[in-house]
C-alpha cells in the first residue's frame, strides 16, 4: 500500500475521532501527525529580499522534543565563512560555539543569529505544549477549509518569544498551512506558510516553511530540509558542555 | 638529508597541502588570511642621543589554516588543523627586523582523536587541543594553562578579544563525563619538547611544552546559571617540589530576561612570580623579582542585545597581580625613563612586557559597541582603559563578509599621556586591511 493511501486512511480516522476532543486535545492530535522525535536533520535556510536571496546557511543537527521544551544541537555545514559553527538551544537558553574556540557563549533570547529567522522559528516543531487555545473557529485559506486556532502561551512559558499564534490547519488533510506569530500587545512579528508535505519516518511531515517578516512583507526565510533521520541522543548531549565534543554527521 | 633540504621539503608539503585544498582535491576546509598593518611607535632613536622619535613601520602577513574532521568509525572520529604564517616583521618591532624578507612559522594547531564510549555522556580523546574556560571577551581569568611556547604569533593583536584568531594547542589527553546536570572534565598535558628547535626553527610543527599539567573542571546547571570551577596541577618535572604551582577558579554565567546576558570569572595561583620596580629618577631604579600567593583576577561582565544584532558589552577586570598607588607610580616612572633611554636597556627588564598587555595595574575597564550596517556588514568599536592613570587602547573593525570571502578594514590607537601605560606599552596608531578566503 502506498504511504499516501495510508496517510489518507489515517487522516479519516483521526477525523472521525476529533470530535470528542477538546479544542486543546485537537492541537495535540495535529502535532502528533507531524512530529518526529529524535529528529536529525540536514536544513537550508535561505533569506530573501524582494525574491533575491540575501542569505544562505545549510545546517545539521538534532532535536529532542521533550514534554517541556524542545532541545536542539545545530552545526554550520555551508557557507565556508561560517562552517564548523555549533550552537545549542535548550528551551530558551542558547549557546553558541565558534571555530578555534573553546567554551560556547551564552546568547540572550532576543538575538537573532540567522537572517530573519529566530531560534524560536528553528526548533518550534509543536504548539501544543507551549499554547492553550483560546477559541477554535472555521476559516478558509488559500481556498481550503481549516480550523483556525486562536493560541495563547502558557503562564508557564511567557517568556516565548511569540505570546499569540494563529495557526490555519486543514480540515481534510489535518494539516497546519499557516500560522501567524504575534509578540505582546498583538503585534505581528511572523508570518509562516507549511509547504511540500510528504510522507516521512512514519509522519507527515512538512519540508518546507517560508516565513514572512510581520513588517516588511518583502522579506521572507524559506526552511527546506533537506535530508531527515532519527537518532536519540541522552538529555546529557544537549549540554553546554557536550557542545565541544560533539562531531557533527549528515543525516543518512 | 641537509638542513636546506630538510626546510624546502616541508615548505613545499605545506604548499602542496593548500594547494590540494583549495582545489577541493581533498576534503579540507581552509581559511586564507592576507593583511597589511601600517603602525606608528614611539621608539629611542640611536642616532639622536637616545631621544624617543615617531616611526611608521609597515607589516605584511600571509597566513593559513587547514581543517578535517573525518569519523572513522561509530563514535570514533579525527579531526586536526594546521597553520601557517609568513610574517615580514614577527617582532612587531621596527627595531627588530627579521634575517630574512619573510619569517615563515607553521604549527599543527590541533590533533585531536575522540571515542565517544558513551554517545553524549562519555568522550575520550587524545592528541593536541586548546583548552579555554573562559567566556569573558577582554580578559580571560580562567584560562590558566599554560600555552606551548613559543606562542604563534597573528593578527590577534588587532583585536579586543582575549583569544586570538589561531592559537595552538597543548598535547595531551583527556576525559570528559556528563551525568545528570553535572559535567566533569580532565585533561592531562606531559612535558613535551617535539621539535629540533635548533634545526627547524621555521617549520616546527609543536611548541614546547615545559610543564606538566593536569587540569580538571567540574560544571553544573542551577536554574539558569551555568556554573564551573577549576583546578589545575602543574610542575616542570624538575623535581624539586617547590617548582610545583596549584590554581583554583570559579565562574558563572547566566541570562537576566530576554536581551541581557552576564557573566563573573575568577581565578588564582598559589604562587606568581613577578618584577618590581623601585627607586627614583634621582636616585636611580632598580628591579627585583617577588613572589605573591593567590593573588586573584577576576571579571565582571555584561552584554546587552537586540534583535537587530546590535550589542552593547561592559567588562570590569580586577587584577592582584597589578600594582597601585606608589608602586603603580614607581613602575611608570620606570618604564618611562627606560623608553626615553634613561636606563641602560641591557640591565633594566622590560616589566611592562613582562606584565602584559594592560596588566601591570589592577583595575581595568572594558566598553565594545558592536551591530550589523547591512546583511553583510559588521561594524565595532572599543575600548579597553586602564582605570588608575586613565589612559586606553581603542579600535574600530568593519568588515565585508560574503559566504567564500570577506575583507575588512581597522584602525587600533592609545590614548594617555607619555607616562601612562598605554603610551609606553601601544602604538600611537595602527590602521590595517585584511583579506579572507575560505574554502
Amino acid at each position: 500500500m502506498k504511504p499516501i493511501v495510508i496517510l489518507a486512511l489515517f487522516a479519516l480516522a483521526a477525523t472521525a475521532s476529533l470530535a470528542a476532543q477538546t479544542p486543546d486535545q485537537v492541537l495535540a492530535s495535529v502535532d502528533e501527525r507531524r512530529n518526529i522525535d529524535n529528529l536529525t536533520f540536514s536544513l537550508r535556510i535561505t533569506s530573501y529580499d524582494t525574491d533575491k536571496a540575501t542569505d544562505t546557511n545549510t545546517l545539521w543537527g538534532f532535536l529532542k522534543d521533550d514534554p517541556d521544551k524542545n532541545r536542539v544541537l545545530i552545526s554550520f555545514a555551508d557557507p565556508a565563512s561560517v562552517k564548523g559553527r555549533k550552537m545549542l538551544m535548550d528551551g530558551n537558553i542558547v549557546y553558541l560555539l565558534f571555530p578555534r574556540t573553546k567554551n560556547p557563549i551564552r546568547l540572550s533570547p532576543l538575538q537573532v543569529l540567522l537572517g530573519e529567522t529566530s531560534n524560536g522559528d528553528v526548533a518550534r516543531t509543536g504548539f501544543a505544549k507551549d499554547y492553550d487555545v483560546a477559541s477554535l473557529t472555521d476559516a478558509d485559506q488559500d481556498g481550503k477549509s481549516c480550523d483556525l486556532f486562536d493560541l495563547k502561551v502558557k503562564e508557564a512559558k511567557k517568556d516565548s518569544s511569540y505570546k499569540r499564534v494563529k495557526l490555519w490547519v486543514e480540515k481534510s488533510t489535518m494539516r497546519p498551512i499557516y500560522a501567524e506569530f504575534y509578540a505582546s500587545g498583538d503585534k505581528l512579528l511572523k508570518k509562516a506558510f507549511y509547504k511540500d508535505y510528504r510522507p516521512a519516518l512514519g509522519k507527515d511531515f512538512p519540508f518546507i516553511l517560508d516565513i514572512y517578516d510581520g513588517e516588511v512583507a518583502t522579506k521572507h526565510t524559506v526552511m527546506e530540509y533537506l535530508k531527515i533521520g532519527t537518532r536519540a541522543l541522552p538529555d546529557t548531549a544537549f549540554r553546554r558542555e557536550y557542545l565541544e565534543s560533539w562531531t557533527p554527521v549528515s543525516p543518512q | 638529508m641537509s638542513s636546506d633540504t630538510y626546510h624546502k621539503a616541508r615548505v613545499c608539503a605545506v604548499a602542496a597541502a593548500m594547494f590540494l585544498a583549495a582545489t577541493g582535491a581533498m576534503a579540507l576546509e581552509g581559511e586564507v588570511d592576507m593583511s597589511w598593518l601600517d603602525e606608528a611607535v614611539v621608539a629611542p632613536h640611536a642616532g639622536m642621543g637616545g631621544s624617543a622619535l615617531q616611526t611608521d613601520t609597515g607589516i605584511a602577513m600571509l597566513q593559513g589554516a587547514l581543517s578535517h574532521s573525518a569519523t572513522l568509525a561509530d563514535g570514533l572520529s579525527l579531526s586536526g588543523s594546521v597553520w601557517a604564517l609568513a610574517d615580514s616583521l614577527p617582532s612587531y618591532n621596527p627595531q627588530v627586523l627579521p634575517a630574512n624578507v619573510l619569517d615563515f612559522s607553521s604549527r599543527v594547531l590541533e590533533l585531536d582523536l575522540k571515542w565517544e564510549a558513551q554517545p553524549g555522556a562519555l568522550v575520550f580523546e587524545a592528541g593536541k587541543k586548546i583548552i579555554h574556560p573562559s567566556s569573558t571577551f577582554f580578559k580571560a581569568p580562567l584560562d590558566i594553562m599554560t600555552p606551548p611556547s613559543p606562542a604563534i604569533s597573528n593578527t590577534s593583536k588587532q583585536s579586543a578579544a582575549a583569544v586570538g584568531k589561531w592559537e595552538e594547542g597543548l598535547v595531551g589527553a583527556g576525559v570528559t563525563w556528563l551525568t545528570g546536570p553535572f559535567s566533569f572534565y580532565d585533561y592531562v598535558s606531559p612535558r613535551f619538547v617535539w621539535s629540533d628547535q635548533e634545526r627547524d626553527t621555521a617549520l616546527c610543527f609543536t611548541g614546547a611544552q615545559e610543564r606538566f599539567q593536569n587540569f580538571a573542571k567540574i560544571g553544573a546547571r542551577v536554574g539558569e546559571t551555568d556554573i564551573q570551577l577549576l583546578g589545575l596541577y602543574t610542575s616542570s618535572l624538575s623535581g624539586d617540589a617547590s617548582d610545583d604551582r596549584y590554581a583554583a577558579g570559579v565562574g558563572i554565567d547566566s541570562a537576566l530576561g530576554d536581551s541581557i546576558t552576564v557573566r563573573a570569572e575568577a581565578s588564582a595561583f598559589d604562587t606568581t612570580d613577578r618584577l618590581v620596580a623601585s627607586g627614583s629618577g634621582s636616585s636611580g631604579y632598580t628591579s627585583s623579582t617577588e613572589s605573591v600567593s593567590w593573588a586573584p583576577r577576576g571579571v565582571l561582565g555584561a552584554t546587552w542585545s537586540n534583535a537587530d544584532e546590535l550589542s552593547v558589552m561592559v567588562e570590569y577586570y580586577y587584577n592582584a597581580l597589578g600594582q597601585i598607588g606608589s608602586a603603580y607610580t614607581t613602575l611608570i616612572d620606570y618604564s618611562a625613563a627606560r623608553a626615553a633611554g634613561s636606563l641602560a636597556l641591557s640591565t633594566c627588564p622590560d616589566i611592562l612586557e613582562q606584565y602584559g598587555d594592560f596588566e601591570s595595574a589592577m583595575h581595568y575597564g572594558f566598553f565594545r559597541l558592536a551591530g550589523k550596517l547591512d546583511q553583510d556588514v559588521h561594524a565595532e568599536s572599543w575600548f579597553e582603559i586602564n582605570l588608575q592613570d586613565a589612559s586606553a587602547l581603542y579600535g574600530m573593525d568593519i568588515n565585508y563578509v560574503r559566504p567564500t570571502w570577506s575583507i575588512g578594514a581597522s584602525l587600533l590607537g592609545s590614548w594617555g599621556g607619555r607616562d601612562t601605560e598605554a603610551a609606553l606599552l601601544f602604538p600611537i596608531w595602527r590602521a590595517g586591511i585584511e583579506a579572507d578566503l575560505f574554502f
